[in-house]
């Protein structure tokens, strides 16, 4: 599968945040996404994945060379595409053993055996480090910051998406769960050839994780794409480089 | 006596107005209740009420220990365990006469059932089975309303499923006004599930006092009739003693439901606690008021106030009004009141993991809902309500699962 998005201009509300951002990302590549606050990244996310408060007001997104523009959220991840939320909702009363299974049979069109499904969140919440118990809980509901994220990685393992996008995976959690989160999304995106394009600020989450392409966003623009050695320079200089580049 | 005591019920129902102020006014928060001729005698049509109870039976998988026909027929079944047996309301003694005026002198709806009815069911019970009762009202003319006494004996348990079906025209009155009273250490719960036909007017009504460390325990799950009315009216007499009622409301089509629950901390070290989960769709409208009060002296109670609705469409309309006053100081008393439309983040969350929009929202507002049913104590209850509340949700989610489609158990004529 190929996601491209080509020449996008997205607004929220009245704004225009994107002006012009062109990608294009391939099933099993890694792809970084890093730009200071407010520079158009969770946007983009939502874009990609289709939230109604986020409008295209120019170019597309295409999958296999189909624009995806028109698809409601819940056509997009049937196509393959997963969006890893940097706050997830809480969904009182809607278990989340409930919730994963009738996602895991709308995405795969088919009938899930709930004892190879338990059998599997078992295995991803041992590599997760989360008690296994989050599963016996309303959707997200209580969970802490760092079940929360580690809660949408053991949804992705599950939805086996072919493209995934993961906004700020790292953000809000120690050092110790930063190393758990991104060997996970390594073993999982290997283990299924997912693309993954990863939002994040910082680097430390980097140190565990090989991206083959780094792309940095101000201002609504993509003004840099290249490979990883500009993580580097942005730990030692900041964005300042990029940002006055965006002027 | 008796004579004496329908005339004053009778008296009372009359003079007794409706509430009157603009809501109930702009939202239709009012039926008429039928006249009815105390001097009329009624014949029982058994072949009509045992087809429809076997029907229900069926439809449900719940076998019913006593039905109740148009307010007048008691059937009981020879295996239960709990004591069901019915007095003549002529034959009540004079005490019970008593306490019931006094019920009645604050209630046009209980005043009604004082005076017009003609059966007052006595349940007692003991041990942990619960005790399964099918209300069928199906005659605008034939029906009256019915009266039902619960005492929890010290230490005794009591659970009590409440099933109620109708089926007539916007002249049809289904009503039952239950007393309950627990004593020391007594667990008594009710749970009532009103599933009325979509023509018909229907109206629940309790009143209740935990005496010792008692406990009154209520389950409303409001899924059905033209017009819903019921109040819960319950009192902590006891040092010790807790009430606790869970109120799921689910409007749909163009019904209004007016529910009021009135909780009273009267002694010390007495809890109360009073959840509300309510969804509105279509074009229905709900009013919907919690009213706690903890009386001066009642040291070390506990009163508790939670009300949360979902609006489903845009021209339902719910009115959630939580409301305590607290005499005493050391005490804790928390109330808390939120309603809403359907969260579009929640809903888009969703669908980011490939669930249609109906489905989600179908998902939400069964798991609000799903926050008040899943408190029913009785495994075979809480199982029959998830599947009506779902039933409910679902019928305007066309993408939504049918495995939960009991539709059949509905008496439209």
């Amino acid at each position: 599968m190929i996601m491209e998005i080509r020449d996008l201009y997205a607004s929220v509300g009245e704004r225009e945040i994107l002006h012009g951002i062109s990608l294009k990302v391939a099933q099993g590549e890694f792809h970084v996404v890093m730009g200071p606050n407010g520079s158009g990244k969770t946007t983009l996310a939502k874009a990609i994945m289709g939230h109604p408060g986020v409008k295209i007001t120019g170019g597309e997104i295409l999958v296999d060379g189909k624009s995806i523009n028109d698809l409601s959220p819940d056509k997009r991840a049937k196509l393959g595409l997963f969006l890893q939320f940097q706050n997830p909702v809480e969904i009182n009363g809607v278990g989340f053993v409930n919730f994963i299974k009738a996602a895991m049979e709308s995405v795969s069109g088919g009938t899930i055996n709930t004892k190879e499904m338990m059998n599997d969140i078992k295995g991803y919440t041992s590599k997760l480090k989360i008690d296994n118990g989050i599963v016996g809980r309303s959707l997200n509901d209580g969970f802490s910051g760092g079940e929360k994220k580690k809660g949408e990685i053991l949804q992705m393992a599950l939805l086996k998406p072919k493209i995934a996008i993961l906004d700020e995976p790292d953000s809000g959690l120690d050092i110790d769960a930063i190393k758990v989160v991104a060997e996970n999304i390594n073993d999982v995106s290997k283990k299924e050839n997912i693309g993954l394009v990863m939002i994040t600020h910082y680097n430390r989450i980097l140190s565990y994780m090989k991206p083959q392409f780094v792309h940095i966003l101000v201002d609504g623009r993509l003004v840099y794409g290249g490979g990883a050695e500009a993580v580097d320079e942005i730990e030692k200089g900041g964005y300042d480089k990029y940002i006055n580049k965006s002027v | 006596m008796y004579n004496n005591f329908v005339e004053e019920a009778v008296r009372m129902y009359r003079e007794l107005p409706y509430e009157n102020n603009e809501l109930y006014k702009r939202y239709r928060l009012k039926f008429d209740l039928p006249e009815i001729d105390n001097s009329r005698s009624y014949t029982e049509n058994v072949g009509r009420w045992s087809n429809i109870a076997e029907s229900v039976s069926k439809d449900i998988r719940i076998r019913f220990d006593a039905v109740i026909y148009n307010g007048r027929y008691l059937h009981t079944s020879d295996s239960t365990k709990t004591s069901i047996s019915a007095i003549k309301t002529s034959d009540m003694p004079r005490e019970m006469m008593e306490q019931k005026l006094f019920h009645s002198s604050d209630d046009k709806f209980a005043a009604y059932t004082h005076a017009y009815s003609k059966l007052s069911i006595e349940i007692t019970g003991e041990g942990d089975a619960a005790a399964n009762i099918l209300f069928i009202t199906d005659s605008e003319s034939e029906s009256l309303p019915i009266q039902l006494q619960i005492k929890g004996r010290t230490g005794s348990k009591i659970l009590i499923n409440e099933f109620y079906v109708s089926s007539g025209n916007n002249q049809t009155v289904c009503g039952a006004m239950h007393e309950i009273i627990a004593h020391n250490g007594s667990h008594v719960e009710l749970t009532m599930l009103h599933i009325e036909g979509g023509n018909v007017n229907a109206f629940s009504l309790v009143k209740g006092e935990a005496h010792g460390s008692g406990i009154i325990k209520t389950n409303l799950i409001s899924a059905g009739g033209r017009m819903f009315r019921h109040r819960n009216d319950l009192v902590a007499k006891g040092k010790g003693s807790t009430l606790e009622t869970n109120d799921t409301i689910i409007g749909f089509g163009s019904q209004s439901i007016d529910v009021g629950t009135n909780t009273r901390n009267a002694e010390r070290a007495t809890n109360s606690n009073s959840t509300i989960r309510a969804i509105v769709l279509d074009r229905s409208s709900a009013f919907i008021k919690g009213f706690a009060k903890i009386e001066k002296g009642c040291s070390g109670s506990v009163s508790r106030i939670n009300e949360h609705g979902l609006i489903g469409d845009k021209d339902a309309f719910l009115y959630l009004i939580p409301d305590m006053s607290i005499d005493e100081s050391d005490v804790i008393a928390t109330h808390s009141s939120a309603s809403a439309p359907i969260d579009a983040e929640k809903v888009f969350y969703m669908q980011s993991r490939g669930i249609m929009d109906s489905t989600a929202q179908f998902l939400i507002m069964n798991g609000l809902i799903s926050e008040t049913i899943s408190k029913i104590t009785d495994n075979e209850m809480r199982m029959v309500s998830y599947s009506v509340a779902a039933d409910r949700v679902k019928s305007r989610s066309p993408g939504a699962s049918e495995a939960h489609n009991i539709s059949e158990l509905w008496l439209h004529k």
